[in-house]
């Protein structure tokens, strides 16, 4: 009897060691639940700091486009600065000779006037650089931009000078015809050189001058090396 | 007997009263977590996950688009240095050129000129009508600068002012004109820069300039200087006609 009732207690107790067995079980089962409140925690604190990332990554972006539009602005300025440079260098290659010219102007030709004596043949006389220097000087005078003679131009360093039957300019050697283009106000130009005794006048009595107007005159840049070697740039 | 009932009793107690914690606990627990934040949490899970996922692909693009503009920074950078080394390459040639045009001040050796009419003497008192071979001509002027660019002048000025390519030299009665506006009376001072010896030689040579003005007692003197300074063009540099040929810009 009393083994019995032993054997009831133990088999009651084991009952309930399976009861709270399966309870504790289910209570693991359910510890998934804040199981999933510690991922919720987890994903908020990620999503939270991915937030905080993206307003760092934003502020970046503000920053580099404003980089971006300070260089975008210092192009333009550039641009406008090397526009301004490059106006400039034409300019001064320009008035260097530097550069092929055209425009309107005049074609003055000097040559020779031949006379017959006897059974010989003889020039009145020949074309000295005074002659020359008189033409360009004179074409000058009535304001020719640019100047070539035989297609040399006339530069700051420019030459004429008589050398035996040549004339050397650029030095370069050359003789009749001598043909000086001149780039300037047509009119002017003209007018200035058939005033009345004016340089065609005087030369025209020993050289065959003729005055030639063109619409469109081409003349060559100089070219030599233009180079100093003494002038220095007055510092 | 009794005292081994009583011992069972206590022990049904305590044990029926641990089944009864525990059954309480086994059944309440799951109750509440499935019904209030089990449900809920796995639709915040998903929720969350989905914005982490949404948030983390925006990361992503943000990143790309912060890596292209430093890609776009970077060429900036480079380009401004390359355009900066441009600007400078620029600025040398145009000094370059303008030195070669006459747009700049210069300074280097050379030779001074100075010229004037002849003195008043006997002479001249006694032939007032040969006065025009005494006096300075527009042509011996041009005579002289050329006679300086020959030798290698690389820059002439008359009475301080430039020489250019296209300056005229014209008589206007007892002045000369030199350049576009400037009228000078004599005694005329030309500095030429260049090698002063061969620039002073020059005049030494048979033919020059020179030995005519002295024959007919004009006041030439030639001194060769270890410095001058020669202004810049100050005139006119914009063309009104002639145009720079499109193959050569």
């Amino acid at each position: 009897m009393k083994k019995l009732s032993n054997s009831i207690v133990i088999m009651i107790v084991s009952i309930i060691l399976g009861l709270m067995l399966a309870a504790q079980f289910k209570n693991v089962q359910n510890v998934g639940g804040s199981v999933s409140m510690q991922r919720a925690q987890e994903l908020t604190s990620q999503i939270q700091k991915l937030n905080q990332d993206i307003a760092g990554q934003q502020n970046l972006i503000r920053e580099l486009e404003k980089q971006i539009a300070e260089y975008e602005d210092a192009a333009r300025d550039e641009g406008k600065i090397s526009e301004t440079m490059n106006r400039e260098l034409e300019r001064s290659r320009t008035l260097a000779g530097l550069t092929e010219l055209e425009g309107p102007g005049v074609i003055v030709t000097v040559n020779l006037i031949p006379y017959h004596e006897w059974d010989g043949y003889g020039i009145v006389r020949n074309v000295y650089h005074e002659d020359l220097l008189m033409l360009v000087n004179e074409l000058n005078a009535a304001g020719a931009e640019a100047l070539a003679i035989n297609d040399e131009r006339i530069v700051s360093t420019t030459e004429i000078r008589n050398a035996g039957d040549y004339i050397v300019i650029n030095t370069n050697r050359h003789s009749v015809p001598f043909e000086i283009k001149a780039i300037g106000n047509p009119d002017t130009l003209e007018a200035s050189l058939r005033l009345l005794g004016g340089v065609a006048d005087t030369l025209g009595e020993e050289l065959e001058i003729t005055i030639r107007r063109e619409e469109k005159i081409l003349i060559p840049k100089y070219n030599r090396t233009l180079d100093f070697e003494y002038a220095k740039p007055l510092q | 007997m009794k005292k081994s009932s009583q011992k069972t009793t206590w022990m049904i107690v305590f044990v029926s009263v641990l089944l009864g914690f525990f059954l309480v606990q086994a059944l309440n627990k799951p109750k509440i977590e499935t019904e209030i934040e089990g449900v809920s949490s796995l639709k915040n899970i998903e929720k969350l996950l989905k914005e982490k996922n949404e948030l983390e692909q925006k990361r992503k693009e943000l990143e790309q688009y912060i890596n292209r503009k430093i890609t776009e920074l970077t060429m900036y950078e480079d380009q401004a240095i390359e355009a900066n080394i441009k600007l400078q390459e620029l600025q040398s040639e145009v000094q370059e050129k303008r030195l070669l045009a006459g747009l700049l001040a210069v300074e280097g050796p050379g030779v001074e000129i100075i010229l004037n009419d002849r003195q008043r003497d006997s002479f001249l008192s006694n032939n007032p009508s040969l006065i025009s071979y005494f006096i300075v001509h527009d042509s011996d002027m041009l005579h002289i600068i050329n006679e300086l660019r020959g030798a290698g002048a690389e820059a002439i000025a008359v009475n301080g002012t430039r020489i250019m390519p296209n300056s005229r030299i014209s008589c206007g009665g007892p002045t000369i004109h030199v350049g576009k506006y400037e009228r000078f009376a004599p005694p005329f001072i030309i500095h030429a820069i260049g090698d002063p010896d061969r620039l002073y030689e020059s005049f030494q040579e048979e033919g020059s300039i020179y030995h005519d003005l002295a024959a007919w007692g004009l006041e030439i003197k030639i001194q060769k200087m270890d410095r001058l300074e020669i202004p810049r063009y100050l005139g006119e540099t914009e063309y009104t006609y002639a145009r720079v040929r499109e193959e050569d810009e």
